[in-house]
């Protein structure tokens, strides 16, 4: 028997069932489409976030550490700050790296979290230090008003995202306003180690310290990625701020030691050159990490949280194998007599075994199909409210959260055909080891 | 005459409810190419059993089943699929056509488990319909067609692969007497025309005897009697 007779065989079986076959495969459509919708979800918040570091301007960045860190996810989880060899990062560093062959500048990253204040509007942000030469043509590209400091004194360069924090939706008319630093009172990242002095704010005590300078430039928040949530200001001022706020990415040195830096960040001349330059820093003996690094670890995460979907999608699954089970045995106890017949006119055992398995994956594949269908429906439905939702919360409008890949959708189709299969494979072999007598007696 | 079929101490022997039953007890037969052998014998004589045996949808508990040199008693149940596609045809009582198929498709499936080409298979089977009388019937479903006309489609089923062998399990028991003998006209067509060998289980004794080239009696699952039918060629 040909395998194009065996299907078309198999589906005239399963049109004269229509309402059991239907019913089956439904189990299948729940069951493929909760898979792809929950992985289409893992995959789509994946590249969203992902999407955040893959900017320009960091792929010639590489993030020098006091000492060598593995941001694989494992490591992350159980490194401990302790163990460390910590070297210190001062001006001296800075200019042994700045002579490191394909290092195009170096300068040290001075930032720190403060409240900021514009009139009477109260916010939180990063302090972000800016040497001269740390002011790019990438960052200049991403100016929307206004423009860079021309000399180190008071002025601020601020976001977008942060001038809608703060009611302001024309950048140009922030122009010129004071922006007053203070203490932080903001969220507390996790890990991070605070200054041994009490805080300013926490004591309750002393008195409030603050600092004002001049906004002169506003950049699209949105062409940084995850960066972008920053205020850029020259590396005058943020010393004097890392005085008011705690320090940001303080979880390596000792902010406190006078000269001492908690990361310096290297620009590397051919961003194709990174991963070479970072290895001669390395051999120095100092950490580094490129915002490769954490595409990577959050990839690693994303597998994890993937797969968990799909397990959770996978009970579906479970319970529409038990589904086709039952309906082929059913099918094969209505047919016996059939079975009976088709043997008595020189069907194989093999015959009758492919035409069950070939009814019981067709269920399946059907399933998974409308399955998919309907997992895509719905993704674009709930798109649909969670872009209006992110929109009216000052987030990009082009999100992608339920992202249906080629693999995604080749894939689950050809797992549910291979549980329906596998589903098929014991009634298909009671149905083939009948004998022709015993069947053609079955009423 | 070259000897198509010689069945030698057959035996089949069931287990009804803890109780055995020797539905065949011992039978030999020999039957030549283009004989028209009527097996007759009351219900439970064991006559169904025999033919069942010869086509190979049952196991004999013992004794031969010689086909050629072939033993069918001994081949693989691979072999015997291949035995009843390839040398037999059956006509059941009740016609077993599969009710979701047409006339065409029924006749066809016998070509469909042979491999045959998809226009060779159409080809034949409206060929064959249409020699029997049923050319306008072949999108008709078996519900849609009258025991006749159903017995006819079983039939052309049945010669399909053009087997030498056709076994009839009293293919007229569920018809009123006209269409009754115009299947038994059929038979004799097949058998005087085109050379095939037929064994017919019947309970009609005179029929029998009026049609066929030789009569095995059964009783308890022996044989009572073997004797010439009325219009003999040997």
């Amino acid at each position: 028997m040909r395998l194009s007779d065996t299907i078309a065989f198999a589906l005239t079986n399963l049109s004269r069932q229509k309402l059991r076959s239907g019913l089956t495969a439904f189990g299948v459509v729940i069951g493929a489409g909760a898979i792809v919708l929950l992985i289409s979800l893992g995959i789509g918040l994946e590249r969203a976030i992902l999407k955040q570091f893959e900017v320009n301007e960091l792929l010639n960045m590489v993030t020098v550490l006091p000492a060598k860190v593995s941001f694989s996810l494992s490591s992350i989880l159980s490194q401990s700050v302790g163990e460390l060899n910590l070297k210190t990062l001062d001006d001296g560093v800075v200019e042994k790296l700045r002579a490191v062959d394909g290092v195009k500048t170096a300068y040290p990253d001075i930032a720190s979290w403060a409240d900021c204040r514009i009139d009477d509007q109260k916010s939180y942000s990063i302090v972000w230090g800016l040497p001269p030469e740390g002011i790019s043509e990438g960052l200049l590209s991403y100016i929307v008003a206004g423009g860079f400091w021309k000399e180190e004194s008071d002025f601020a360069v601020v976001p977008t995202n942060l001038l809608k924090r703060f009611k302001i939706d024309d950048p140009a008319s922030a122009l010129g306003k004071t922006l007053i630093f203070s203490n932080f009172t903001g969220f507390r990242p996790p890990g991070m180690r605070l200054r041994a002095r009490p805080q300013d704010g926490e004591s309750g005590g002393e008195p409030q310290k603050t600092h004002s300078c001049t906004i002169v430039g506003v950049f699209d928040s949105k062409q940084l990625g995850a960066f972008g949530d920053r205020i850029l200001v020259p590396a005058t001022l943020a010393k004097v701020v890392r005085t008011i706020g705690i320090p940001a990415m303080a979880g390596l040195s000792d902010p406190d030691v006078e000269g001492s830096y908690g990361s310096i960040t290297v620009r590397v001349a051919d961003p194709s050159q990174v991963d070479t330059v970072r290895k001669r820093i390395e051999d120095l003996g100092y950490g580094t990490f490129t915002s490769n690094d954490i595409a990577g670890t959050i990839g690693t995460i994303f597998l994890i949280i993937q797969a968990v979907l799909g397990c959770i999608g996978g009970v579906g699954m479970i319970v529409a194998f038990f589904g086709i089970v039952n309906t082929m045995v059913m099918a094969i106890l209505e047919r016996t007599r059939e079975i009976g017949v088709l043997k008595s006119v020189g069907a194989r055992d093999f015959d009758i075994w492919g035409i069950f398995v070939a009814e019981a994956g067709m269920i399946a594949f059907v399933g998974s199909i409308i399955g998919l269908g309907c997992a895509w429906g719905i993704g674009e439905l709930l798109e649909i409210a969670a872009r209006a939702y992110i929109v009216s919360h000052g987030g990009p409008a082009d999100t992608n959260l339920f992202a249906i890949t080629w693999h995604l959708a080749l894939g689950v189709v050809g797992f549910s055909v291979i549980v329906g299969v596998l589903a098929g494979l014991y009634p298909a072999a009671r149905a083939a080891r009948l004998e022709p007598v015993t069947a053609l007696r079955h009423d | 005459m070259v000897s198509i079929l010689s069945v030698v101490n057959l035996h089949k022997r069931f287990l009804l409810g803890g109780v055995v039953v020797d539905a065949l007890n011992g039978v030999s037969l020999q039957a030549d190419e283009g004989a028209f052998v009527g097996i007759v014998g009351r219900s439970g004589s064991g006559k169904s059993t025999f033919l069942n045996l010869i086509g190979g949808l049952d196991k004999p508990t013992g004794g031969s089943i010689m086909v050629g040199d072939k033993d069918l008693a001994l081949m693989s149940s691979e072999e015997k699929a291949e035995f009843r596609r390839r040398k037999v045809g059956f006509v059941f009582q009740s016609f077993n056509l599969i009710p979701s198929l047409t006339a065409i498709e029924n006749v066809m499936l016998p070509l469909v488990f042979g491999g045959a080409p998809r226009g060779e298979r159409k080809r034949r089977a409206e060929e064959l319909l249409s020699s029997i009388g049923l050319a306008g019937r072949l999108g008709h479903r078996p519900g849609e067609l009258s025991g006749g006309e159903q017995q006819r489609v079983a039939i052309c089923r049945a010669l399909a692969p053009d087997p030498p062998i056709i076994l009839a399990d009293e293919p007229t028991g569920n018809l009123d007497t006209r269409t009754a003998g115009d299947i038994m006209a059929i038979f004799r067509e097949m058998n005087a025309k085109s050379g095939k060998t037929i064994f017919m289980v019947t309970h009609d004794m005179r029929t029998a005897r009026e049609t066929c080239t030789k009569v095995v009696e059964l009783c308890d699952g022996r044989v009572v009697e073997t004797g010439e039918g009325g219009c003999g060629k040997s």
